[in-house]
Order: C-alpha cells, then structure tokens, then sequence
C-alpha cells in the first residue's frame, strides 16, 4: 500500500530532512565550545565534516529520489507542482549545504 | 490512480507520465540548477580540484580566535582548518576560552613556527585586539619571519604600519566596526589558490560589498550596504603582491 504513494511521500519527506543538517548546525557548536563541551576541540573538523556531509548528502539523495519518482509515477499535472513545492526547495536547501560542505573540505 | 512509469500515450500533456530518461534529465538539471543558484548568490566561482600552491614545506600559520558564540567559534574552526592543514606545512588553531587565555599556547605556537620555517602567517580572527604586543616580546631576527598578517578585529587597520615595523611583510585589516567574515571567507578562499594579496582583497571586498547589497534589498531598514561597507573595506599595508608560494 505504501509503495504505491511512496513516491508522494518523498517530496515533504525530503524537503522536511533538510531540517536534520540545520539542527546538527545549531547542536553541534555546543557540543565542543558550550557550557557543558563535551567533545575534544581536535576532533571539530572531523566529525563536523563527517556529519555535516553524511546530512548534506542525504539530502540530495532524497531530493534526487523524490524528483525522480513523482516525474516518473505521477502525471505531469500532479508531478511538477509537487515537485515546485517540495523539491525544487529540498533541492536549494541542501545545495546550500553540500556547497558549504565542499567549500570546508577545499573541493571547490 | 497514479500508477507504474510508462512513456507519454495521452494526447493531454498534464495526463500524460514523463518518461524513465526524462526524468531523470529533469531532477539533474533541478540540481544543477540549485547549485548554481548557490554559487550565484554567493557570487564565488569554484575551484575544483585546485592544487596545493607550491613552497608549502617552507610555510607555516597560526591562527587564533577569540571568545564568541560557539557558533561563531565552530564555524571559525571549520571554515579556516582545513585551509590551513592544505596549504601550510604546519599550522596551529587557537581558540580563546577568555580574552588573553590563549597567550601562553599563542607565543609557544609562534615561537615553533618561527624557528621552523621562513614564512610565518598570522590569522588574528578576533574582535578588537591587540596580539601585535604578544609578537613584541620576540626578537627581531625571529619577527622577520612574520610575512603576512591577516586581521579581522574591528578598528584594527592602524595596526598595520606597526606590524610592518615589527618585520612583517604585509598586513590587511578593517577600519571601523566591520563585518569582517564576510570578507575573510573570500580572502581566504583566492589568497590560498594563489592569488596576490592585491587580487584576493580586491576580490573580497567587492564580493562582501555584493552581500551588504543583497542584505540591504532583503531588508532596507536593518541594513545600509553603504555604511557596512564603509566600516567593513579591508585595505593593505606593505607587499600586496605577496602571493602564498613568494619566499621571504
């Protein structure tokens, strides 16, 4: 049952994963400068890195999934305002932090 | 129902399914688009698969940030790192827990720098400041090896004449209360790829002018691109030929 609407699933699934990298943003920094640091400074840019990219790609994926199933299971009149309003902005968020995350790594 | 891929057999295009190759064209081209919505916004280009700039076993760089929001902090740390990690022999990252605390770690950072390599970067990425009197207590033959000085404290930039005396090469700072971040990200970014001092504060400045701008038309009343900027513009003193690979 649910396979048949997976594919309406995945566009607000993606669009709502993209909150997962921004709470890890304002967790994180806690995490080693707050009150209560818990984490060793010398491991900041490793597991910042590890989770912020492991989010990051994620988030694409999803949006590439979700993209690709509702333009291929949907009609077109269904298809591209979901995709306009799910994941046309899915997209935008998490390329803004798969660019944040390259641009951290010296990639681009 | 909406049911299994097929190819398009409707007359009426809205009923019609998009076919497997389409749409995967379609969801490539929405991410390319997006990313390059990014990049345009920021107003960067990127550099893929840039090389490491020669002369790297012959540099080092200290950076130090003072006390902020933990955000602030990480984000500091997680911009400048790996910059530093790439294109440095040796670096070391200090990060205030007060103001002053990092002294002691700050001029044992500096002072195995100095003795280990010929060119000494410094990275002070802390509100107003005066770490210019830590450098002070080094002596002359050592602070000679002090090349470029990078400064984003606010009302800083008359420090630079003093670095310059002090033996560094060339300083870059900002003249009053200034949003230096916005500047720093691109400095970094073109100084490290090679640019001359002159090219990448060119460079940042008006990519940080294209921010206050964007800034200012999201919300005019909060910001006033004119007046950040003129608070904000990075200048140089000394060499601002100096590229990342130029020997002392």
């Amino acid at each position: 049952m649910i396979r048949r609407y997976e594919h309406f699933i995945l566009g607000p699934l993606a669009l709502l994963f993209q909150a997962a990298p921004t709470a890890f943003i304002y967790l994180a920094p806690n995490l080693f400068y707050g009150v209560d640091a818990s984490l060793p400074e010398h491991l900041l840019w490793m597991m910042s890195m590890t989770g912020l990219a492991i989010l990051s790609l994620l988030g694409m994926t999803l949006c590439y999934f979700a993209s690709y199933l509702l333009l291929t299971r949907s009609r077109r009149l269904v298809a591209f305002p979901m995709v306009a309003l799910f994941c046309a902005p899915a997209f935008l968020i998490a390329a803004i932090y798969l660019t944040a995350t390259l641009m951290f790594m010296t990639w681009i | 129902m909406d049911g299994k891929a097929t190819t398009g057999v409707s007359h009426d295009a809205g009923l019609r399914y998009m076919s497997r190759r389409r749409a995967l064209a379609v969801t490539f081209m929405l991410a390319a688009l997006t990313n390059a919505l990014v990049f345009a916004f920021l107003g960067d280009t990127p550099f893929v698969f840039a090389r490491t700039t020669p002369g790297r076993s012959e540099r080092a760089a200290l950076a130090i940030r003072d006390r902020e929001h933990p955000f602030v902090q990480w984000g500091s740390r997680l911009f400048t790192e790996r910059y530093l990690s790439k294109y440095y022999a040796e670096y070391w990252y200090i990060t205030e827990t007060r103001r002053g605390a990092g002294k002691e770690a700050f001029t044992k950072a500096l002072k195995h720098a100095l003795d280990a390599y010929p060119n000494v970067d410094l990275y002070l990425l802390a509100h107003t400041n005066e770490y210019i009197d830590w450098v002070r207590s080094f002596p002359e033959s050592s602070r000679r090896r002090v090349r470029f000085v990078y400064n984003t404290g606010c009302f800083n930039e008359p420090q630079g004449p003093d670095w310059l005396a002090l033996g560094a090469e060339s300083y870059i700072g900002h003249p009053g209360q200034s949003e230096s971040p916005y500047f720093y990200v691109f400095l970094l970014r073109y100084w490290t790829r090679g640019a001359t001092l002159a090219e990448a504060l060119e460079i940042g400045n008006r990519r940080m002018e294209r921010i206050f701008r964007q800034l200012e038309f999201a919300s005019p009343k909060r910001f006033n691109a004119k007046a950040l900027m003129h608070e904000s513009v990075a200048s140089c003193v000394g060499n601002g030929t100096l590229r990342l690979e130029d020997m002392q």
